[in-house]
């Protein structure tokens, strides 16, 4: 038969429905989505696998793209539906009044009391974590060590370039307590266009001296390897480089900007229980250490810095010594401000 | 018996008609049949690319959100002019549309979209609809007066009523750095508050440059290939498609090792006491050109030597034997043949750098970020889909124009990426 054409014919048809066939996955009980970085791969081994196995249930661990028009298009998008992801301070803010995430109701969530003030005032979202923009510098290299973000500014104790965040949240910030805004007031003055003014013309001194990053490894990478002399970069990077690469890197305390990443549960989920079951879960003292000690990044629940390693303890954020000395970006002002406010620092980027 | 009684086709008295008509007749049944075998690919093509091409472009003058969350207000201010008080009525209607946003979400497109018009409007639309829920029977004006004072301001209601639509100018405007004004002429923003306009600049000029360049180290190194044996001309040719093996990512990165400050460039040139400190070879133009050059050299070599192989030796031979320097030869011989290959490497190396992102991304400074890094950060991190668009479709159009331009100018010469 198959040496005839007809019968030829019909094998290849055969073969090529079959190929085509969709292969049937089963859906899982839950889809999360994090962030692609070693936050999500930490995030995927300690708590989301974990809480998979102990409840034997069958979680997806998607990963997601950073900015919220990714995160609309997959929820909108409709296939694959993520159920719960996780969130910058600025993305939980907007994409709850979009009626993207649904607001939470925080007395399912057992855990939540263990909880500091960090990240309070969230409808949709609840914390996962928290870290800090703060400058940091190579010890090996410099022999001074920078003590505040005017340091930044000063190119004839530490000559060179500097390392910044390619984006205008948190670089005005700096540039105004550099100019001697204390942290308290720093939003208040940028709330005026004279403020606003008055962070462009500080930046203007060290414009020549900037090199922007966009990835957060860049900026580690500029400093070890001497292309920058002092970076703005994230706390729990520094730690996390200099366990994996033998470097001695330091950071400056003061006036850190504290950033919140959140849970969300998207609007329309098939599987609300199961997903404030893992948010709460996620939330628990052991999870949340668990995570601590596989970033150093900072953990807003109380019971978990009991459990912390001991050497990481008075690194973190939530070291009531280092919390009293940052200050948390403000996301209902950059809500409001990002789309002017970049438009501009673009402008100011590129222009001469 | 006539002719058409025998079912042959009639043929007219004038000849020639007849004939003419058969023969398009017949060639409409041939293009009948070629265009059917192409339908479903061309199908496919408008499905799959230009239909939602289409689609985004247009979110570039479309404009729906305020309609659709404000259709009260924005008809009470039909016919209102910014010299003109505001009508109570906007006020009252203002009232209405936002107790009929039953969920946040009814308002927070609108919200978005006027605030990429005036900063401060979003938080001002949401908060208002949040506290107006439990204000009730108050008389509209001075319960929108006693929740902002921003409601006095005849700025807020103009920008509403600028985005009545359904069509809009405003993104295009702000992608070429204007604004209308309130009471309707166009004016560039304020200095220093966007630059588009150079961004387009920008990517052209790297375009250029790095056509430029392309061809200045291409052009030698195709005829050196023409030149050499088979089997060096295959080893070259190796070479030249090698890049095509890597990832681009990779040689991005591979960059950015090379020419760092203590990269082995630099490590190099200080080894060989040619400089006293490490040159600032990265994150500005320099790192961005060598990558960019590296990366389209194949797209240009490989028409130009398979142009240069169809020019026989033996013309420019016999041009010395006419007499002609070797300059003369090159210029009146083997120029004019190689053109179209010139005119294809053009061509393709210059479309291809107007669109890179990553490499000016990862290598470049502010000065290299161009038009797709912008559409970039419009797409996905401040989802300002009009604008974004409005980017995408300045550059389309620029680069057909320039097309057309090309064309125009190579009129006589054919594009050909070999025979």
């Amino acid at each position: 038969m198959l040496t005839s054409i007809p019968g030829r014919l019909a094998l290849a048809v055969a073969s090529a429905l079959a190929l085509s066939a969709p292969a049937r996955v089963a859906a899982a009980d839950l889809t999360t989505a994090v962030f692609i970085s070693p936050i999500g791969e930490v995030l995927k081994k300690q708590v989301i696998e974990p809480f998979a196995k102990q409840n034997k249930l069958d979680v997806a661990a998607d990963n997601r793209d950073w900015g919220l028009g990714a995160v609309r298009a997959k929820v909108e998008g409709g296939s694959g539906a993520w159920d719960v992801v996780s969130l910058e301070e600025v993305e939980a803010l907007q994409g709850c009044d979009e009626g993207l995430f649904q607001p939470l109701d925080k007395s399912k969530l057992t855990n939540l009391p263990d909880f500091d003030a960090v990240g309070e005032g969230y409808t949709c979202g609840v914390p996962i974590y928290f870290y800090s923009s703060v400058l940091a510098y190579d010890k090996k290299r410099t022999k001074d060590e920078p003590t505040s973000w005017a340091d930044l500014w000063d190119l004839k104790k530490w000559p060179g370039k500097r390392a910044m965040h390619r984006t205008v949240s948190g670089t005005l910030e700096i540039a105004l307590m550099a100019d001697g805004v204390p942290r308290s007031e720093v939003y208040k003055v940028l709330a005026t266009k004279e403020g606003v003014d008055r962070a462009f013309r500080k930046l203007d001194a060290i414009k020549s001296s900037a090199v922007w990053w966009q990835n957060p490894g860049q900026p580690r990478q500029m400093l070890a390897s001497g292309e920058v002399a002092l970076a703005v970069t994230y706390d729990n990077g520094i730690r996390f480089f200099n366990k994996t690469q033998g470097t001695d890197f330091g950071l400056v305390r003061k006036d850190a900007i504290i950033h919140v990443d959140f849970w969300a549960i998207v609007q329309g989920s098939k599987h609300v229980d199961k997903a404030y079951a893992f948010i709460n879960d996620a939330m628990s003292p052991q999870k949340q250490a668990a995570v601590t000690n596989g970033l150093a990044i900072s953990t807003p629940n109380r019971k978990a810095m009991e459990l912390v390693d001991a050497d990481l303890k008075p690194f973190l954020t939530p070291n009531p010594e280092n919390l009293k000395e940052a200050m948390p970006l403000d996301a209902k002002f950059w809500l409001d401000n990002t789309d002017a406010l970049t438009q501009r620092f673009e402008a100011w980027l590129a222009a001469k | 018996m006539s002719v058409a009684q025998a079912g042959l086709p009639v043929f007219r008295r004038q000849r020639g008609k007849g004939l003419a008509r058969d023969l398009a007749r017949s060639q409409r049944r041939t293009k009948l049949t070629a265009f059917l075998l192409v339908a479903p690919l061309l199908l496919f093509l408008v499905l799959v690319f230009i239909g939602p091409l289409v689609m985004l472009l247009s979110r570039s003058v479309i404009d729906r959100e305020v309609a659709q969350a404000l259709p009260r207000t924005l008809a009470a201010l039909d016919g209102w002019g910014i010299d003109r008080p505001v009508p109570d009525a906007a006020y009252a209607a203002l009232i209405d549309d936002l107790h009929k946003a039953v969920a946040p979400n009814d308002i927070a497109d609108a919200a978005s979209r006027l605030n990429f018009a005036q900063p401060g409007m979003r938080s001002l639309l949401m908060s208002t609809r949040a506290r107006l829920q439990r204000t009730v029977g108050a008389e509209p004006r001075q319960a929108l007066g006693a929740l902002s004072p921003h409601w006095e301001e005849p700025a807020t209601w103009a920008a509403i009523k600028q985005a009545s639509g359904p069509l809009t100018g405003f993104y295009l405007l702000a992608a070429l750095d204007l604004k209308r004004l309130p009471d309707g002429t166009i004016a560039r923003v304020e200095d220093g508050s966007s630059a588009f306009v150079p961004a387009i600049g920008r990517t052209f000029t790297i375009a250029f440059g790095v056509t430029g360049l392309v061809l200045l180290l291409g052009f030698p190194f195709a005829y050196l290939m023409t030149l050499v044996g088979k089997r060096l001309a295959g080893l070259m040719m190796l070479f030249v498609l090698l890049p095509f093996w890597t990832a681009t990512m990779v040689r991005t990165l591979a960059w950015a090792i090379l020419l760092g400050r203590e990269g082995i460039v630099n490590d190099g040139l200080l080894g060989a006491g040619l400089v006293s400190r490490p040159l600032d070879l990265l994150y500005n133009g320099i790192s961005v050109h060598l990558a960019l050059v590296h990366i389209f050299m194949p797209y240009m070599v490989l028409p130009l030597y398979s142009v240069m192989r169809t020019v026989p030796a033996s013309q420019m031979r016999a041009a010395a034997s006419l007499g002609a320097t070797p300059w003369t030869a090159f210029r009146r011989i083997f120029l004019p043949q190689v053109a179209p290959g010139i005119a294809a490497g053009c061509l393709l190396v210059f479309i291809h750098s107007l669109g890179v992102f990553v490499v000016p991304a990862l290598l470049g400074g502010p000065r290299e970020q161009g038009l797709p890094v912008l559409i970039v950060t419009y797409v996905s991190k401040t989802p300002n889909w009009g604008l974004a668009a409005a980017l995408s479709l300045i550059l389309l159009v620029s680069v057909y124009v320039l097309y057309w331009l090309f064309v125009r100018l190579t009129k006589s010469t054919t594009l050909s990426v070999g025979a």
